[in-house]
């Protein structure tokens, strides 16, 4: 990590400090779960050397380098916040409410990358991070209860950037297809007390697994063509029920969104057969005009 | 190298934790620390902060700046 002499908005300084302070904070408390016992900073004074500048309208200051004795004298003071200040200045926020998420059975899906690296750089997700988006889950929660032009300033990055990469991260994805061992629903029964149409042994479950597969991003499931029950749609996965011959044909799944478009792979049922689950890349059909 | 003023503050505070027997019988509530501290910021626009190297200034030394830190022990809640 190497050190730079280069000026930096004044606002920019406090923001990274108070981010700082905030993980220090959070590391102190993590340490106290044996202990029960933590510290933490009541306040905190930092007088600081400093170069300050103007450009524009814009107050920069530069840590004083080797050699510059005649540094100005920056004082910065935190202290500690209560509550009730808090919830006075805080914006209104309100949490997705969790969704308790089904156990997948067989292969866990490989990690994924920190999505937010794919849309901004490290000194961007830095400043993101100021503004208390840390992952691509806050982005799209956050980002709509927010002013998008205060995220833009304090963020410094277009808020056209952040309304593209919330839109790419809210779309349903999925990433893989696996045979789900839990018996369907039983068959309804006629007034003879005789099964009627299909039951389980004429469906075939079928998990299919990723994220933002909520029941209001999806309309329905076809396999090989055929509209399927949907079971369950969640966060990470939709259950379905395919006929069982679904295990014999080709293997294709379209996922109808309720954009308007579709998610659309293909799979082997042979492989499907033997309890593995199969990685998929679906093809994205956009939204019919 | 200058490490993350994080790092370097959590190194100081934990110093202050009791460790050994005196974990049982002592007890720290409040520390207040006022110390130098070089600082210098990241091309990745982290605050870079550690104690000087030296009592001796060169010509070469960041001028410290100075930190003042009070921190007091809460009952943790898990």
């Amino acid at each position: 990590m190497s050190e730079e002499y280069e000026s930096l908005p004044l606002e920019d300084f406090i923001n990274a400090l108070s981010s700082q302070l905030d993980r220090a904070q959070a590391a102190l408390t993590l340490k106290a779960a044996s202990t029960h016992l933590t510290f933490a900073v009541k306040e905190l004074n930092l007088q600081l050397r400093t170069q300050v500048e103007a450009e524009g309208s814009v107050v920069k200051i530069r840590p004083a380098a080797p050699g510059e004795r005649e540094a100005s004298i920056l004082n910065i003071a935190f202290t500690t916040v209560t509550r009730p200040m808090l919830e006075e200045h805080r914006l209104t926020m309100q949490p997705a409410e969790p969704e308790p998420e089904m156990e997948v059975e067989g292969e866990a899906p490989a990690e994924e990358e920190d999505p937010l690296k794919q849309h901004f750089s490290e000194e961007e997700r830095r400043r993101l991070e100021w503004v208390g988006i840390t992952n691509a889950d806050q982005l799209r929660r956050l980002l709509p209860q927010r002013d998008p032009r205060t995220i833009e300033r304090v963020a410094n990055i277009p808020a056209f950037r952040l309304r593209q990469a919330m839109m790419q991260e809210r779309r349903p994805v999925v990433r893989r297809i696996v045979r789900d061992d839990e018996p369907p629903a039983p068959r309804a029964r006629n007034g003879d007390g005789e099964p009627r149409g299909e039951g389980p042994a004429d469906r075939l479950r079928l998990r299919l697994e990723g994220r933002n597969l909520r029941r209001e991003a999806v309309r329905g499931v076809r396999v090989d063509g055929e509209s399927v029950p949907l079971v369950h749609a969640g966060d990470r996965a939709l259950i379905v029920d395919a006929p069982q011959a679904a295990g014999n044909s080709e293997g294709r799944v379209d996922v109808d969104l309720a954009d308007g478009g579709s998610l659309s792979f293909a799979y082997d049922p042979q492989i499907l057969a033997l309890g593995a689950g199969i990685t998929v890349h679906p093809a994205y059909s956009g939204a019919k005009p | 190298m200058m490490r993350r003023l994080e790092d370097t503050l959590l190194e100081l505070i934990e110093s202050m934790r009791p460790r050994g027997e005196a974990a049982a019988i002592v007890r720290i509530d409040d520390v207040a620390f006022d110390l130098p501290l070089e600082v210098a910021v990241s091309p990745t626009l982290e605050i870079l902060a550690d104690f000087p190297r030296s009592r001796w200034r060169g010509g070469f030394d960041i001028a410290p700046s100075r930190c003042r830190i009070s921190v007091r022990s809460v009952e943790h809640k898990s």
